[in-house]
């Protein structure tokens, strides 16, 4: 009887988890499957997995819009702000956790108090600061601004906390300046943390929209959300060809995600989680 | 004077302080003192205008409705998201074998750009050869034409708000799960207590912290959602999904009517401002 009431609550857990999946991946399974299909079927059924493999659409898609350029720009801005941000929280974080200076508690919660601020609300004022360096239009005005964040201070503060002063003291024994210090011990022992923020911070460059929306405005210059949008807006109606589009635009950074989800997950359980 | 430790301490903060000052602390404030003019954004001349833009909001049916729908769509994705994301990490919990082959599907909405989503959502959503209403009719269900009638627009919205969250919600609340203390588990099988009050008087508790973070990140994003709405729906059809972020940009940006805009702007922070002292207010009672 207990065996029988395992086995149950096995087969109940896997279809509940695998309706979910089902639930979850349907726009995934459909807009690979229309991406596939001859533009004259693209209403058709089947709906969710591929019967025809009409390529045709991506050389299309491809043809009609530089996706192999919104790609570059997009990587260019995204990598840039991981970096920045993981450069500015860096150092930042190992100065408020190991050193005391005047006014570290004031700028601490104002930094936090940052974390409230809405994107839109900003967006008017720094459009203006933008113009006035000349950088609208410019992949400058996408990253720059980006590469502070109170949320990667905080979460590799927290981190930091938990490594023992003794390998700062060691390593300044050794002779090491403080720059050595961060960069040769503390961010090693840190890199969970890193993981998770760069992470977090590639994909938030990678996503925003609304930002690059209203800065850039010449097609050179579009980052792959704003292709995408734009090439909605001119195709809307030739579903198969705009489905290969999508799919070019979402899948290869989809598959990337995913291999790193491992240390993202770590990351998670590590930092912030369970302070 | 200042000690060597606090120049050091200044020269590893300054570059994270300089961009703070110049494109979060300058602009914040920038934005209040826009909010108290007419400015358009050309003309030199702003002209101070006291709280009039505010008052005009008050007095604004369109933003009455632009706050009641973010209120809704926030509420509704937050929600949502939240209890169903604990149900599902309970049982990738329970399943922890085959757990990371769900995990992989249901986190790819989460790294999916929301633009292309929403251009996949929108097609979904049509009426006449979309999936969904394909499904609904197949089962003999009502097929809303979901996009264009005002009452089920702001639904498809956050249906799709919803999809693109839960994700997140399942990783966090996954890895709290993993991290709690086995010893209370142990001791709780001893007492002989059953599942329901396993989860009930145990887990529930134990992820309170995890649960705040995920319901106070989930506000903050979904109170300011713009790239799926404007994509699928710009607002509309008669409002019934203009969010208060689209509403600052079309205000702002088609209008140009930037005092105007930085009021909506500022009553968004508001919203921000209350969620988070609310979530506060829990948290210590919680606490005592």
């Amino acid at each position: 009887m207990k065996q029988f009431r395992k086995i149950a609550l096995r087969v109940t857990d896997h279809l509940l988890l695998i309706t979910a999946s089902v639930i979850i991946g349907l726009p995934f399974l459909w807009m690979i499957t229309t991406s596939l299909k001859p533009p004259k079927l693209a209403f058709q059924a089947p709906y969710l997995y591929p019967t025809h493999f009409f390529w045709q659409n991506f050389v299309n898609a491809w043809q009609e819009a530089p996706f192999a350029r919104y790609y570059i720009n997009s990587i260019i801005v995204a990598l840039f702000v991981t970096f920045g941000q993981v450069l500015t929280s860096a150092l930042a974080a190992y100065a408020f956790d190991r050193f005391e200076f005047p006014f570290k508690r004031t700028l601490w919660f104002t930094f936090l108090a940052t974390l409230m601020i809405p994107l839109p609300l900003l967006v008017i004022p720094t459009f203006q600061i933008v113009e006035h360096l000349n950088w609208s239009n410019n992949l400058i005005a996408l990253i720059v601004p980006r590469c502070w964040t109170a949320f990667g201070i905080l979460l590799l503060r927290q981190f930091i906390h938990s490594i023992p002063r003794d390998f700062d003291d060691a390593a300044r024994m050794d002779g090491a300046n403080t720059l050595r210090i961060i960069w040769n011990v503390i961010l090693p022992l840190a890199r969970p943390a890193v993981a998770t923020l760069a992470l977090f911070a590639f994909l938030f460059a990678w996503n925003d929209f609304l930002w690059p929306l209203i800065v850039i405005n010449s097609p050179e210059n579009f980052t792959v959300p704003l292709g995408i949008a734009n090439f909605s807006g001119k195709y809307g109606t030739r579903w198969t060809l705009l489905m290969a589009a999508t799919v070019s635009a979402t899948i290869p950074a989809v598959l990337a995600f995913l291999a790193m989800q491992r240390s993202l997950i770590r990351g998670l359980v590590a930092g912030g989680i369970n302070e | 004077m200042l000690t060597r430790q606090a120049r050091t301490a200044y020269l590893l903060i300054a570059p994270a302080l300089v961009l703070f000052i110049v494109f979060t602390a300058y602009p914040f404030l920038w934005s209040a003192q826009i909010s108290f003019t007419n400015w358009d954004g050309m003309n030199e001349v702003k002209e101070f205008v006291g709280f009039q833009n505010y008052l005009n909001l008050f007095k604004d049916p369109e933003f009455h409705q632009s706050i009641k729908v973010t209120i809704v769509y926030t509420s509704l994705v937050t929600i949502i998201s939240t209890i169903l994301g604990f149900g599902i990490a309970l049982q990738l919990q329970r399943r922890r074998k085959s757990s990371a082959v769900y995990r992989t599907i249901f986190f790819s909405p989460v790294v999916t750009a929301t633009v292309a989503a929403a251009v996949v959502w929108q097609l979904l959503f049509d009426p006449f050869v979309g999936v969904i209403d394909i499904g609904l009719r197949a089962l003999h269900l009502p097929a809303p034409n979901w996009l264009s009638d005002p009452t089920w627009s702001l639904v498809a919205v956050s249906i799709v708000g919803i999809w693109k969250r839960l994700g997140f919600a399942i990783i966090v609340f996954a890895a709290g799960l993993t991290s709690l203390p086995t010893a209370c588990y142990e001791a709780a099988e001893v007492d002989g207590i059953n599942a329901w009050q396993r989860l009930r008087y145990l887990t529930i508790p134990l992820m309170k912290p995890v649960t705040a973070l995920v319901i106070i990140t989930g506000i903050i994003d979904s109170v300011q959602v713009f790239d799926h709405i404007f994509l699928m729906t710009s607002g509309g059809p008669m409002g019934s999904t203009n969010v208060l972020s689209l509403y600052l940009y079309n205000q702002g940006f088609r209008l140009f009517h930037l005092g105007y805009a930085s009021a909506v702007g500022w009553t968004l922070f508001l919203l921000v401002l209350i969620a988070t002292m609310l979530q506060w207010q829990f948290a210590r009672r919680d606490k005592s």
